[in-house]
């Protein structure tokens, strides 16, 4: 029994030790580039004792309250540049590289021609979310670890520390394949 | 004996520790730093006046201590003196404006406290921060505006 505690703790951890992102000392550089640099970092203890104060009775809160509830942490690191191609695509790769393996997938890549503005969606078989969202003079990377099914993303915009617009218009993030087949299993 | 002397260094051990208070950390600044708080007679009070009524950032109460002199190694000998117990949540790094801003938070009941440390070029301000639970929800959802509300209100 205490051998299968143990396990089912050692694989929790583990998991949740692979959706969180390394940021290496190269891409923290990029700090001495940008004009600001914004880093939020929210350990469970605060998004859990922040969460009981989002009202069940308002619907954003309460949406937001249900997503917070299953998060175990969220990253954010921010730069904002004065002059366009401040950063390179060599610089976004140390990011990119991390979420290469198969258990992470690529949900959304959207490319705007007309704003130069790119937005990629990693989600991790367990849960947790990686974006990357570059325009020409900012570049937003939103780490978040736990449970988190894309299609509740928006609601956590503007919260947080991360971006209000952090899902691109027009794409929309479907739900994890897991969610979708309880979903497909209730309609049946 | 030694036994039970043993458990009881465990237990106290185990216990988690007392957040440093905003008094202990600005001595250990100043002992870090070698330099000495600005003296403000009177304005502690003014201040809390105006916290009193305005409401800062949601904060039921401040407290604040201004540093003059070389402040390179200010954020550091603030983590420092913080310790584990106040978590830095947003750090914000200026280039622009030549500011650093690290916000730290602890919880405590019912309510939070945040230590805001902001340092520039000869200056640095450390405020310490009460806030009654749910207005935390207005610092997690924009912490660098609801910092620049509360520096706009102390200045």
């Amino acid at each position: 029994m205490r051998y299968r505690i143990v396990l089912a703790l050692a694989v929790s951890v583990g998991a949740l030790a692979a959706q969180q992102l390394k940021f290496t000392a190269a891409f923290e550089k990029l700090a001495e580039k940008a004009s600001e640099t914004v880093n939020v970092s929210l350990d469970p203890q605060t998004l859990g004792f922040a969460s009981k104060f989002l009202s069940d009775g308002n619907k954003d809160e309460a949406q937001a309250k249900k997503v917070v509830s299953k998060l175990t942490g969220i990253q954010v690191r921010s730069f904002e540049f004065d002059k366009e191609g401040a950063y390179t695509d060599a610089d976004v790769n140390d990011i990119r590289a991390q979420v290469k393996g198969p258990e992470w997938s690529l949900i959304v890549s959207s490319h705007s021609k007309k704003d130069r503005e790119t937005a990629e969606i990693y989600l991790h078989r367990d849960g947790g979310l990686v974006i990357i969202a570059a325009e020409p003079k900012e570049l937003t990377v939103v780490n978040i670890m736990g449970k988190i099914d894309p299609s509740e993303l928006r609601s956590l915009g503007g919260q947080f520390g991360v971006p209000k617009n952090i899902v691109p218009n027009g794409a929309t993030p479907k739900p994890s394949p897991a969610k979708a087949k309880d979903k497909d299993e209730e309609e049946e | 004996m030694r036994r039970l002397i043993l458990s009881l260094v465990l237990v106290l051990a185990a216990l988690p520790a007392g957040a440093a208070s905003f008094q202990s950390i600005v001595e250990r600044v100043e002992s870090d730093l070698g330099v000495r708080k600005v003296r403000m007679p009177g304005v502690g009070m003014l201040v809390n006046s105006f916290v009193f009524v305005k409401r800062p950032g949601g904060a039921s109460s401040l407290n604040l201590a201004t540093f003059e002199g070389e402040m390179t190694r200010f954020q550091a000998a603030v983590q420092r003196a913080a310790g584990r117990e106040w978590k830095p949540m947003v750090n914000v790094h200026s280039r622009r404006d030549k500011e650093d801003v690290v916000i730290y938070v602890h919880a405590v009941n019912d309510k939070f406290e945040l230590l805001i440390a902001s340092s520039e070029a000869g200056e640095a301000t450390l405020v310490q921060l009460k806030l009654e639970g749910k207005k935390i929800l207005d610092w997690l959802r924009d912490p660098v505006q609801m910092n620049g509300t509360v520096s706009s209100s102390i200045q």
